[in-house]
Formats: structure tokens, sequence, C-alpha cells
């Protein structure tokens, strides 16, 4: 299941750079003077319990938080003043976002396409996202599914160069959750770096090439998942439990299969 | 070097223009947003027609004791029955009358002449402090009545004294033409309110907002674009309020379709310097509990002050100064100089000055106090 066939992507090219990036609000650090970098090709992921600084970093980066201290670079373009350039070659998922009420799908695409300045073929996309059963449906009235692929192909309208997804399987049940991984994997395929957060550590092992750890503002580890686990087992770590052959996810998804379901 | 793709550089005037088709498109949808805006004045343009359209006859009490062969009655009796009366009779028991004007239902009764030697011709007149009005306008009829019948039985063929009636040409003025501008201004006001700043904040908490300021428009042009949408859906809702007042309740249009058109551009006009207040109010309320509140601040006090129902004029002085200075007063005075006065739209720049005075305050205020999430 482990995924290595994207490192024919990577290249050693940096698609972001981060150094030394702080953010305050007030006396309240948010980030704490981080440094990292994501490679063109890869899916990158930032993990972190709630409050670490994840959101934060990611809107910084994206151009819709200004930051306080530090540099970053996108495309080798710089945040504090290329936000236009940066903005056109990156797409953003955002945490339970919504769309404009009242538009159906066709036309939310439509509109996303005008706001860009790019002619798109809305039905192809819905397609391709296995969506054009729902071409005229209100995003409001979609299953939670349904609408993060929806999310996802909003994100792809400008055909950027990065797409930041902000957990985007929160909430979804297992089988939606495969489904989506594999639609983040089949964008990656195509060349699109993905910086994706999640609380999902399963989630994490199964897409990231390589990840990092963040903290209080800080990141305290940033590596590949295996590397991040063969350190633990070398430092001594041991389960407490057996692992077992198979997991409840296992169970659950041999009773139910693995098909998506869409009322 | 990486081999870079060009992304292009859109236009914000065509971004812009793109949002604001998408937008209407959306707020058309809305069926919610109708309420304000269209079915409530809507509601009151027909009721105010019908008004307009009952005549003011007088209501005339007549006791059912009353000697049918009296002269005045009778006299009273063939008036009241002539096209287009100028006196309704209403027949009954004099209690029951008696009841009915104390309640101001009616004008005055017309009973049996109750003085100690009663004449053949002549007869009471019953009336009340409850109806000033009706009192008065009983008497003066009832009298003008009595004097053509004195003249006629003293034989007078060329009278000494009198006034001959002449009418010039106009149009008959009615409430409708007094209550549709108010209309127009109240449908413009919370469509331009009430339709902004509800949106505005829904799209800031599902991070709409957000997520499209993530693209490359710029905030003054989804602003732009939310303000166009609006004033055409807004030109849009004063044409059918018009179109109904004019078809079904016979609206004064001073100049004809001129006149029409000019009273849809200058809704246009106002909705744009009102859409700002919209804009501010949705930036500073909190949240969609606080919102109405803060609407209804902004408008109830013009809807009862600027000359949306009832005259400014019949106010006290202070409140006319106040009331004759709210940005809606100035699109409704403005409005009716045009529509019943006739007057020429050069001629109402005092008035659209002050709207653009209010409009600029406005907007400085929302841009100072926007936010995007």
């Amino acid at each position: 299941m482990h995924r290595h066939f994207a490192y024919t992507n990577l290249s050693m090219e940096n698609m972001i750079e981060v150094k030394n990036l702080v953010k305050r609000y007030g006396q309240m650090t948010a980030v704490d003077g981080i440094s990292f970098s994501v490679k063109q090709g890869e899916i990158f992921g930032l993990l972190g319990p709630n409050g670490a600084g994840k959101t934060t970093t990611l809107e910084i980066i994206e151009t819709l938080k200004p930051a306080t201290e530090g540099s970053v670079l996108v495309d080798d373009f710089d945040i504090h003043t290329q936000a236009q350039e940066i903005k056109k070659r990156i797409g953003i998922q955002l945490q339970a976002s919504g769309f404009y009420p009242n538009l159906n799908l066709i036309e939310l695409l439509n509109m996303f396409a005008i706001m860009y300045g790019v002619k798109v073929d809305a039905m192809a996309m819905l397609k391709e996202f296995n969506l054009e059963d729902k071409s005229m449906s209100f995003f409001d009235n979609m299953s939670g599914g349904q609408k993060q692929r929806f999310s996802l192909a909003s994100t792809l309208i400008n055909t950027p160069r990065v797409i930041f997804l902000d957990e985007p399987t929160t909430g979804l049940d297992p089988q939606a959750r495969i489904n989506l991984w594999d639609v983040i994997r089949d964008i990656n395929k195509k060349g699109v770096t993905i910086v994706i957060t999640t609380h999902y550590m399963d989630e994490a092992e199964q897409l990231c090439d390589r990840l990092a750890i963040m903290d209080n503002g800080r990141i305290i580890a940033e590596d590949t998942p295996e590397k991040l686990i063969s350190d633990l087992l070398a430092r001594g770590f041991k389960r407490h439990t057996e692992v077992r052959a198979a997991t409840l996810e296992d169970v659950f998804l041999d009773f139910t299969g693995r098909n998506i379901r869409e009322s | 070097m990486k081999a870079k793709r060009s992304f292009s550089s859109p236009s914000q005037i065509v971004i812009a223009l793109g949002l604001a088709k998408y937008a209407l498109k959306a707020s058309f949808r809305n069926k919610a947003s109708y309420f304000f805006s269209l079915i409530f004045p809507l509601i009151f343009v027909v009721i105010f027609g019908l008004l307009g359209n009952s005549g003011a006859s007088i209501k005339l009490g007549v006791s059912d004791t009353i000697d049918k062969t009296n002269p005045i009655y009778q006299t009273i009796k063939n008036l009241s029955e002539q096209e287009n009366a100028p006196i309704e009779l209403i027949e009954g028991s004099e209690p029951d009358l008696e009841k009915q004007l104390s309640q101001a239902k009616i004008a005055s009764i017309i009973a049996p002449d109750q003085s100690v030697r009663p004449m053949a011709g002549s007869l009471t007149l019953v009336s009340s402090n409850s109806n000033p009005q009706g009192k008065a306008a009983a008497e003066s009829f009832l009298s003008g009545v009595i004097s053509q019948m004195n003249i006629k039985a003293s034989g007078i063929v060329r009278q000494p004294f009198a006034f001959n009636a002449k009418e010039i040409s106009g149009k008959e003025y009615r409430y409708i033409d007094y209550a549709l501008p108010g209309q127009i201004g109240f449908s413009l006001l919370s469509i331009a309110t009430f339709g902004i700043a509800f949106p505005l904040i829904t799209l800031r908490k599902t991070l709409v907002l957000k997520r499209m300021f993530a693209t490359t428009v710029k905030p003054i042009t989804f602003v732009v674009a939310q303000c166009l949408s609006r004033s055409f859906q807004a030109m849009l809702q004063a044409a059918v309020l018009l179109t109904v007042g004019v078809l079904a309740f016979h609206f004064t249009l001073a100049h004809g379709w001129i006149t029409f058109v000019q009273m849809i551009f200058l809704s246009f006009l106002a909705v744009l310097a009102f859409l700002g207040f919209g804009l501010f109010i949705g930036n500073v309320a909190r949240d969609e509990q606080s919102l109405p509140i803060a609407l209804n601040l902004f408008n109830l006090p013009q809807i009862l002050l600027a000359g949306v129902f009832f005259p400014i004029d019949g106010m006290p002085k202070w409140l006319q100064f106040i009331g004759n200075n709210l940005p809606l007063a100035y699109f409704n005075t403005a409005l009716r100089k045009i529509s019943v006065e006739g007057i020429a739209f050069v001629d109402i720049w005092p008035y659209i000055l002050g709207m653009i005075v209010w409009g600029f305050v406005a907007y400085i205020a929302a841009a100072r106090v926007f936010k995007t999430e």
C-alpha cells in the first residue's frame, strides 16, 4: 500500500522554501521561527495537534495572511512582494469551506474560472471527479465525499503548480476517505505538488512522501514517514499491544466493501 | 532554471462583470431575498392603491323615524342616487346610528326635527365630537343643499351673490401618487441593506470570501461585483413596483415613459449610495443574530421619518430637519418631484448631491471596517 512511485515525480527543485518564519498575534506567537522546504512533485504532510500553527503556516504561504518575520518563496516568487503571482500558481482547499450559495457545480467552476481569468470545460472537470451526475446540484445538497471531491476539483481550475489541502478527509466515512486518497494521488501523478494537513496518521503514512510535525509553533520533526518510524523504533520504542494482522478498519471494509456510498 | 509556464493576469473589470453575473443569478434564486425588497412594498402599493380608489363621499346616517316626504330628505336622497355621489346614505335605527357615530364610522345623522315646534321643512343634524371632520363636511353639505332650496323657494331668478366653479385641467392627485415613490424607496433601502449585509456575513462565515481572495480577485473587485448585481436587481424591482402602480392604480407619470426611465435611473443612483450602508453594517455586525438589529436601527428611522408612509411636513420642526436630511428622504423627495411634479432631472441636483455625500461617507466607513474573514 505504501507509495514509492511518486518519487519518480521528484526533482531536487524546491516548490516551497520557508525560512525562519514567525507569526505573532500581539503577545501570542503562533509560528515560532520555522524552516522547511517542499520539493517539486511531492506530497508533503504538515501534522500536529490543534493549535500547533499548521493552518497559520499554510495561510501565510498561500498569501492569505502576512508573515511577521522570515521569508517564504513559492515557485521562486516571494510572498512579501509577489503575492498576485503566487495566487495565480496555487490552488487552495480551506478547512470546512463552503461555496457561493444558490449556484450549481457547473456555475461555481465557471465562476472560479472567471476569477482566475481562464477558460475551463466545467463538465469535463466534474467527470474527472466522478461528479457529472451532480452538475446541476447545489454544493450544500451533496454528501461529504462529494463535497470534498468538488472542493478538490475547484483547486485545479487554474492548473496550479501546487495545491494546499487543509484536512481534506475530516468527517468522511472510510470508503469516501479511501476514494479521496486515490483522487489526491491521481492529481499528484499529473505533476502537481501537494501540501496536506491531517489529524489521521494512517492518512499521512499512506499519502505523504515527506512530512513535518509541528507543535507549539515549531517544527519538531521532518522526514519521510518510513524514516520517522524507523528512527522511533531505533530509540527503543515498543507498542504496548501486539500488532495484529488486521485492524478494525479492515473488518469494517470487509463487511461494507470498498465501494463509495453516495445517497 | 525551471521552465516557467505563463499564468494569465485577468483584468479586474472583466472579473467584476463576471462575478456580478453569477451574484445576480444566485440572488434571483434566493426566494427569501424578495420578501422585504419586493413582496412587502408590493403589498403596500396594492393596499394604498385600493385606498385611493374608495373616494371621499360623506357617510350620512338616516334615522328610520324620518318622514320620507320631507323635502330636504328627498333632495338628499336624489343626490345620493347620482353617479359619483358626494354623499352615501346609511339607514338604521337611531340608537344603532348613534353608536356608529360615536365610533366615527359615519359623519352625522339626520333625524326628524326635535325642536319644540317642528316644521315640515326642517330636520335635525346629529353630530359628535368623535368625528370633527365628518361633522364639518356634513354641516357644509347640508347647509349648501338647504341654501339652494331656499333660493328656489323664494323665487329669485338672478342671484345677487354667487360663484362659478371653474376647474383647471389636472390629474386627480391621490395617495398612491405619494405612496408609490415611498415604497420604491423602501424596496431600494431593503435590498441595499438586508440584500448585501446577510450574504456578506454568510460568505465570510462559510469561508467563501477567504477562498475567493485566495484567487487573483481583489476585495474591491468583489465589492464592485456585489454592488453591480444588487443595483441591477433593485432597478428591476423598482420597475416592477412602478409598472404595477401605473397599470393597476393609474400612478401619475408627469411625462409618461420619460418619467419612468428617469425614476429608474434615480433608483440606480440611490441604491448605489444605500449599498455603502449595507456594506458597512455587514462588516460591523458580528453574526446573523446581531445583524437584523443593526439593520433595523438604520432602516426603521428612515422608514418612519423620511417620508415613506407619511409626509415629513407633518412632523415637528426639529424632527423635520432630521427627516429631510436622511439618505432615503433625499431619494423620496427627488422621486416625487420627478414623478408627480414633473420637474426636470437636472433640477433635482441638490437631492442627488445629498445622496452622493451620504454614499461617500458610507463607502469610506465600509472600507475602514471591511474584513475578509
